[in-house]
Order: structure tokens, then sequence, then C-alpha cells
């Protein structure tokens, strides 16, 4: 539970990977960043 | 008549007639058909689900339990709607439902759309406080939709006399209403009613364009699904009365309070001659002094509360209404509509005494106080409390970036509303980064609320609790809940499942607080631990029509056709759907079928030529200095040493070792490949080639590009197919010139094409490949020229049946995700020396893919030459023994062969490649047949066939 990195996928639209943060028990997302990158720090 | 001269807005000047339960009556602009009913006198709209008994209106808005109507005939006929928000239209036909309405057996001739939109600020409810809030957030520049159910803005106030004294705040408001139109960014969707919030600020709106079962707006689109994605969300959903539950409460005649006095304000319809006035707080009593006012004689008001001091109660009791204090309304009298009520003294919170006074009526106006509406909140989790006051429950904290403003948020005076709609509109502009300078609230002189007494459910004395409604629509009675909770039943969730209760087309609106406190009382818990059943989207029912919008029919699934379609159809060919695809299945002659049609086709492909539209097939061209690495990377083979000019098979896994896809790749250039995939395979090959590039190998400079509708292909097969193509193109078609597995570039019937060398039959074969829009006059030129050797068209069904003759796959066919390369006996397509990786590798050298048993394919010879095995029958070793047999492996293609002479089949089989003469039975249900495993390949095992 908590803030997780996910892959997600543009399916129906520019149909980009990239990498998601998102709060799996509020479905909260809490930014975005490219493919390749690091990303921001997660609490842990 | 019961239909005043003066008051409410309906428009006198325009009358409008329409027909009920096959009479007609007459109503106005601006009634519902509910008003409209009522001031014709008509008390029985509808019958209940089970019971059958007589209902009437009993709301004024979207919390009807009562009065559904079926409204129209025929496709367009909409099922369950309720009286109180249909808007009167002239021609109007509906009949009262006993229960549930019927679905018209033809299609819906309706069109329905969809609509996305998005927002700063997203306002839920046009009620006095969600129209300050959008005003707060509208003006402050941010972006704004303002969703409201009905026709026009206002809310409960819609109900209220002009003359009441919060005039000067309802002309403000009106004022800001007007002001809103002015706002560039802000939006006001009427008619529109949320039905639910998700996650991440997305709100689902059911916008009603077309007013249901008006002939005149016919050719409108029916009704418009929102998708609405909002930064922040006020939810001013305002709140709904609460009615009691006694004995008889569902008689026609009996109505929610403020539903009689919104039918006499907003429509000028007096529901009754004489009423008794029944309710726990002072929000009733307004309503009852304006229906004295009107000429209705009030024969008392029945108040719960034992000394009531407000200043409404003051007045009523100065107009000379008997108040009749510490008092319930313990049982409602009448046949078809209410005549008398029973009045005791209340003891304790839900008992009376047994001392009942008569008193006679036509109409009881019932308060069990005021639920705040937020459903819209518990959808995305918000938990709800029991509240200290006013009894039900209340949002506990609301979700993220949501605000709740006005009688929602249990903030029922009109100023305060006003306050935290501008509050909350203000709040939520600014978190988008939009203000405004600030402008005065309005002053609102309004009769301070005195507090209410909760009572829920008024037992009769003498315990018969088998007409006390809970809920109305489904006829759940106070029994039934007692049945539930003597069976055992604790939970609120366990009881709605048990009785149904709250869970009708109205959502339980009237329902849901008090299935929980009859609950309460019968398990002597509190409220608070019983809690109030979950709430879940759809607020309403949305038809599944307007869900679908345009996409039925075609546009649900795409119908997708080669650009040689046309004379496919033109010569007879019957079709098959492979994906989206339509591909000619065969071409029968005359009354020729699909066995026979096979049979004839396939011999002429063996004898002398056939041509086979494979315009269907994926194509992806793949670019970059990178590309060979990538393809090496893909493939379970390799590609570094695929010459340009030059095609070669490939097999692609899974991660897990299992065949994903197969296809032929050229080389056109250096750094330019075509890769073909299976037909249904393409969408997810091209899926699979751009994850692994971004995801995993960024480094990779590759470009792919889906070109499948950018060529058209026809494939000519056959000993014959030189002699055909020779006609058609000076390109070199020698084997010394043009060998197998090459491609060349040049002219086809002066088309400029691609020519691959590549057979899925094991004849002698070219596929020639040009740009689409030239696919039917190619296609045409080789007819022609095929014509000396008498070519002959074929379908899927032949080639399928050419290519089992030679053991070739059918990805998805001898595939089912769970079958490795070596299953098929294709390990001489797996590099495992390769030195690189490619997907699957790691997987195949697991031992579970390396076990000897595992199933394998093999080609079966039934020893009945004219018996053909069932594609899917299981395959045992033994037919005799006992059911459930062991079985040992399945058909997986099966046809009747022209050039063996008989049946054969492909086939999975457990230790198939160590079985060969074996033979294996496929039990049915008349008998087993018996069957010789063989090689899979049938046909010219040596490939001397296909150089021609």
């Amino acid at each position: 539970m908590g803030e997780f990195r996910e892959r997600w996928v543009h399916v129906h639209g520019c149909r980009r990977w990239f990498n998601v943060v998102r709060d799996t028990s509020t479905h909260e997302i809490a930014g975005s960043y490219p493919m390749g990158t690091a990303g921001p720090e997660l609490p842990s | 008549m019961k239909r005043l001269a003066e008051r409410g807005r309906v428009d006198r000047s325009r009358a409008l007639s329409f027909t009920f339960d096959g009479r007609s009556f007459s109503g106005f602009e601006g009634d519902t058909l509910a008003s409209a009913l009522l001031a014709e006198g008509e008390r029985v709209v509808a019958r209940s689900v089970y019971h059958g008994r007589p209902r009437g209106v009993f709301s004024a808005g979207r919390d009807e339990p009562s009065a559904y109507v079926q409204l129209g005939e025929g496709p367009r006929s909409e099922p369950l709607q309720q009286a109180t928000r249909v808007e009167l239209v002239a021609g109007i036909v509906a009949r009262g439902l006993a229960g549930v309405g019927s679905l018209s057996d033809e299609p819906d001739t309706d069109r329905y759309d969809k609509l996305h939109a998005h927002c700063d600020v997203l306002v839920i409810g046009g009620g006095p406080a969600g129209s300050a809030a959008a005003w707060a957030a509208g003006r402050a520049g941010a972006r704004t939709i303002l969703l409201e159910d009905e026709a026009e803005l206002g809310g409960h106030l819609l109900g209220v006399p002009p003359s009441a004294p919060d005039t000067a705040a309802r002309a403000w408001l009106d004022d800001k209403i007007r002001e809103l139109a002015s706002f560039a960014e802000t939006s006001v969707a009427t008619r529109t009613v949320a039905t639910g919030l998700y996650d991440g600020g997305t709100v689902y709106a059911l916008e009603t364009r077309k007013r249901p079962g008006d002939p005149a707006s016919a050719h409108r689109i029916a009704r418009r699904l929102w998708q609405i994605q909002a930064r922040e969300i006020v939810l001013a959903t305002g709140a709904l009365e609460r009615p009691i539950v006694f004995s008889g409460n569902d008689l026609p005649g009996v109505m929610l309070a403020n539903a009689g006095r919104a039918y006499l304000n907003r429509y000028g319809v007096l529901c009754g001659q004489q009423a008794v006035v029944f309710t726990t707080n002072d929000s009733a009593y307004a309503g009852a002094l304006e229906l004295v006012e009107a000429g209705c004689r009030v024969a008392c008001i029945v108040d719960t509360r034992d000394d009531p001091q407000g200043e409404l109660v003051a007045r009523a009791q100065a107009a000379g209404v008997d108040v009749r204090v510490g008092s319930a309304v313990a049982i409602a009298h009448g046949g078809s509509s209410v005549e008398a009520v029973d009045v005791g003294r209340l003891d304790g919170e839900s008992a009376t005494a047994p001392d009942l006074e008569r008193q006679e009526c036509d109409l009881l106006l019932v308060s069990g106080g005021w639920d705040p509406q937020a459903q819209l909140a518990r959808h995305v989790g918000a938990r709800v409390l029991a509240r200290p006051t006013g009894g039900g429950f209340s949002v506990d904290v609301p979700p993220r970036r949501t605000a709740l403003a006005g009688a929602c948020n249990c903030t029922f005076a009109l100023s305060s509303a006003l306050l935290e709609g501008i509050g909350a509109g203000e709040r939520a502009a600014a978190a988008r980064g939009f203000s405004a300078p600030p402008e005065p609230a309005p002053e609102v002189d309004e009769p301070l609320a005195e507090a209410p007494r909760p009572v829920f459910f008024v037992a009769p004395p003498d315990g018969d609790l088998s007409r006390c409604y809970v809920d109305l629509h489904r006829d759940t009675t106070a029994a039934d809940i007692k049945r539930a909770v003597g069976a055992g039943l604790t939970s609120i969730e366990h009881v709605k499942r048990y009785t149904s209760a709250g869970t009708g087309a109205d959502q339980g609106r009237t329902a849901g607080v008090n299935v929980a406190a009859v609950t309460a009382e019968l398990l002597g818990a509190p409220l608070s631990e019983v809690g109030l059943q979950n709430a879940r989207p759809p607020t309403v029912p949305v038809a599944f029509a307007a869900l679908a919008g345009r996409n039925r029919g075609e546009m649900y699934d795409p119908v997708r056709v080669t650009p040689i379609h046309e004379w496919h159809v033109e010569h007879g060919a019957v079709f098959e759907d492979v994906g989206q695809w339509k591909r000619p299945w065969y071409y029968p002659r005359g009354d020729e079928a699909l066995d026979a049609a096979v049979l004839r086709e396939c011999a002429a492909v063996r004898a002398s030529v056939g041509m086979i539209d494979a315009s269907t097939l994926g194509k992806i061209e793949l670019r970059g200095p990178d590309v060979v690495e990538f393809l090496n990377r893909m493939y379970t083979n390799a590609f570094d040493t695929l010459a340009v000019g030059s095609c070669r098979y490939g097999l692609m896994c899974t991660l897990d070792g299992m065949v994903f896809d197969d296809g032929v790749v050229m080389r056109v250039d250096d750094e330019r490949f075509i890769a073909t995939t299976t037909t249904g395979g393409a969408a997810a090959v091209m899926d699979w080639c751009e994850e692994w590039l971004q995801t995993e190998w960024p480094e990779l400079e590759v470009y792919v590009t889906s070109v499948t509708e950018q060529w058209a292909t026809v494939a000519l097969a056959g000993p014959a197919a030189r002699n055909v193509l020779a006609r058609a193109t000076g390109i070199p078609l020698d084997n010394g010139s043009f060998p197998f597995m090459a491609i060349r570039d040049g002219a086809v019937a002066g088309i400029p094409a691609r020519v691959c060398r590549v057979s899925f039959s094991g004849e002698l074969a070219f596929e020639i490949n040009v740009e689409g829009l030239s696919g039917l006059s190619l296609w045409e030129a080789l007819w022609e020229a095929g014509q000396p050797d008498g070519i002959v068209p074929y379908g899927t069904e032949s080639m399928h049946a050419l290519r089992a003759e030679k053991g070739y796959v059918i990805v998805g066919q001898e595939t089912d995700g769970t079958v490795t390369p070596l299953d098929l006996g294709m390990g001489w397509i797996v590099s495992r020396k390769k030195p690189q990786h490619f997907v699957g590798k790691r997987s195949l050298g697991r031992t579970d893919t390396n076990r000897p048993d595992r199933k394998q394919l093999v080609g079966l010879r039934p020893t009945d030459p004219s018996a053909r095995l069932p594609e899917g029958a299981q395959l045992v070793l033994d037919p005799d023994q006992p059911v459930p047999m062991r079985m040992v492996g399945h058909v997986t293609s099966s046809y009747e062969s022209a050039v063996l002479g008989s049946t054969f089949a492909l086939a999975l089989l457990e230790s198939g490649s160590d079985r060969n003469g074996e033979i294996v039975y496929a039990p049915l249900v008349d008998g087993a047949i018996a069957a010789e495993v063989t090689s899979p390949v049938f046909y010219d095992p040596e490939n001397e066939r296909r150089d021609g």
C-alpha cells in the first residue's frame, strides 16, 4: 500500500510507455516521468 | 379542479394534452407528468411491484419511489420513468407500471452520443449552494462546469413561493445565475445528472437531450454520456426529505411534505382539500402555512417534538392550525387513497400509546427530516457517520480535491449554504490558481430552525408490521426487515440483499436511512453501529444504449475488408470473420457446400494454380540502424545472416517461452525490414515491439510502423504459378534468378510490386505485394493471366487444409499460449546457440519446457479414411477405460484431403514425438474414432514441389 512505481502506456493516444507514481490505496497519481529516467524519490 | 388559478411557474396559456393509461388529460407547459396528473385529480398512478398496492405520487423529484410509468410505444419506448421527472410535452403517451417496465423487442432507433469534457472546477448540483459555487469559481476565471439534473437552476427554491422571507437572497442568486452565462470559461449543463464519481476526478454524467416521449424532438440525440475530467469538484447535491415508516404509509395521498409544497408553489396544484402534516422538524410548517393560504384546510400538524418553540410553529398556531406536540401518526387508513389517520401521543422513540384519535384527511404530508445526499462522495470510498442531530448520516471526510457545500454537507439554512457554496467555489478556483476580488454575500432573513426530533418508525398498536413500508419501490415492509433480523442477519448489507430494500431503480433514496433505522431498532443497536448501505454508481438508471453511444453494430466492432473485397463478393465468396476482417472462406460453385468446394479448390492448387487474397496478413515495417539487433532479440532465430533481397520465416515467443506469433520477415534494405504477422496477431505484435523498444531497449534506434493496410497481397500457388505470373511481369522468375525465399521488386501488371517466393501450401508460390489501392487491379490482372491455366480463387479453408497437409502450424490453432516451438517440432528455429538473448530464451531452458512428455505436435490418420475427427476432440490411449478417461491430447486441425484421398488431422499429444505408429482414440458421443499417429507432414516431405 502506498506510492508505487508503475509502467503505463497511452494505448489510445500517442502509444508512449511512461512511468507513473500511483498511490495504491487512493489511486492518486503523484506524477509521471519518462522511461529510462530515475523519477522522484519515494517515501520509504 | 385541483389546479389553482394563480400560483406556480407553469405557463397557463400553453395547454398540453397527453394520454395516461389510455385516457386523455391536459396540463401546462412547465408541468411534470406527476404534477399534471395531480392537477387532474389522478391519485393512483401505478401498482406496487409485489403487493399490487395502489400507489400515487410520493415526491416531486428523483427520489420518487412509486409513480413509475412507461413512456411512449414501439422501439423508442422508455421503461421505468419517474412521473415526477418527466417533463410534460404535448402528445406524450404514458401508462402506469405494475412494478417493472418492459423494453421493446425492436432495436432502439434513437441516437446516443458521448462527450469528453475537462475542467478546473466541476460543480455538481445547481441549487443555491452549487450555483453560488459555480459563480464564484467561474468569475475567478477557472474553467467551470455546472451540472444540474433538472431543466433549470435553483434547486429547492423552485418550490418555494416568491413571497418567502428570503426574497433578497433569491434575487441575488437569480442575478448570479444570469451572470454565469457571461463567463467565457463556464458552462452550465442542465438536464444532466452525475451518475458516478471515480478516482482521479473522473465523473460520468447523463444528459437527456430529447425529452423522453416527446414526438416533436424525435430527431435529436436522445441522451449523451459525459466523461468529465475535473481537477476540483464541488458537490452541492442537496438533501432529500426522509419519509416516516408507519402502517399505511404507502397510500396514495401520503406524500413528502416538501413535495406537497413544491406542487403548490411550482406547479400551482393543490394536492388535497383537507391535510394532516406529520413532522419531526420545522421545515414542514412553511408548506403547511402556504397550504392554508391557498385554501386547503390543514386539520392538524402532528409534531414529534414535545415543546416546539420555533417561529414557524408560532405562526401556524396563530393561523389557527391545531398543532399536536409529542405525537405521531400511527396508521393511515384508506382504499385507493388516504381517508383518515390515527394520531397518538408518542411513547418513546417509535411507539404510540394505545389511545389513538381518528382524523379524516385526503392528504398526509410527511417530514421525517432531511438526509444529505452525498452518494457521489461515497462512490470513491468516503465513509458516512451517524449525525449527532437530525437523524441519518453524513459524509465523514470528503474525497480528495472534493468539497461539499450546502445541504449535502448538512448546511441547511439558505444563507449558510450560499456562503459555503461561494467559499467552496473560490477555494476550488484558487487551488487551480484563479482568484477574483471578493464580493459581499447576500443577507438572508430566515427563521431560525429548531432542532428536530427524529422518528423513523412508528409501530401500530396491534404490532402488525406488514403495512409499514420501509421501501415503497421494492415493497419492503418492516415485517420483512424483522424476518431478516430474525434469520440472524445483522449487517445492513445482508439485510439489503435479503430483503432487496434499497436496490430499486430509485436507488433507495427514500428508503436507505429508514432501512438502517428499522434494522437498528429491531436489533436494539445504535444507528451508528448499523451504518448505511453502500452507494455505488450509477445514481440513476443509465440505458445500455447510452453507455454504448455510437459504438453499436459496425461501429462497435468495425468490419475490415481488403481492397479486393468487392471482387470476392461478386464471385460468390462465402466469408468468415478473422478478427475484424472479412476473409473469403470458400468460393462455392453453384450450390456446392464447404467440403466439396475445399476439395475442388485444393485439388486445383496442387494440380495447376490457385490465387488467394492475403492482404489481411499483418505487416510491420521496421527501420533503423539497430533493426537487425532488434529482430535477433524478438525472434527465436537469427536475422543478421539474412541478405538484402531475401526473406525468412520467424517465430516469436512470449517471456514464458510460449509461441506468440509467426510470419515471414523480408529484408528490403540494410536497415529496413518488413515483418508479416498472423492476421489476428498484427496489433499485438505491434504493441509487443513498441513495448520492448520503449521500456527495455530504449538504446536501440528502431522505428516500427504498421503498414498492413498500405499493402495489398495476392498469392499465386501451384505448379502453374510461374506461368501465370510470367504473363504479367518482366521479372525473371526461373529458380536460378528468383530462388525460394527471395524477394524481387518490379512491375506486375504495370503496377510497382514486391514479389516474394514464399509458400504456405508447399507448392511453387509467389506473393505479390502492391500498394493497397492497386490491389483490385492486380487481382484482376492475375485472374486474367491465369485463365489459360484454369486458375481458381481459393479461400481460407483451402489455405488451411493445404498448409495442414504440409504440417505448417497456425498460431492460435495449433498453439494456445502453452505450446513452445519445441512442442511444435520446430526446435530448428530456436537458435539456442545464438550468443545474444531473445525473448523467451531463458524459459525455453527450463526443465519443464524440456520435459519429454509434454504435448507435442503430431499428425493423425483416422484408420477409417472417411472418418473426420472433430477439431477440439480429446484424445485417449484406451477408449474402453472408465470415465473420467485420462486425456492425453486434443485435435487442433482436421480436414479432408483431396491429394491424400482421406481425412487427416493435426493434434497435440503427450510424448507425441515418441508415438509414431501408435493408435489413439477420440471418444465421441456416438463411438470412438481411432487414428494412427504420424508425422505432421503428410505431403511432399522432401519439399520437391516448392520449386515447381
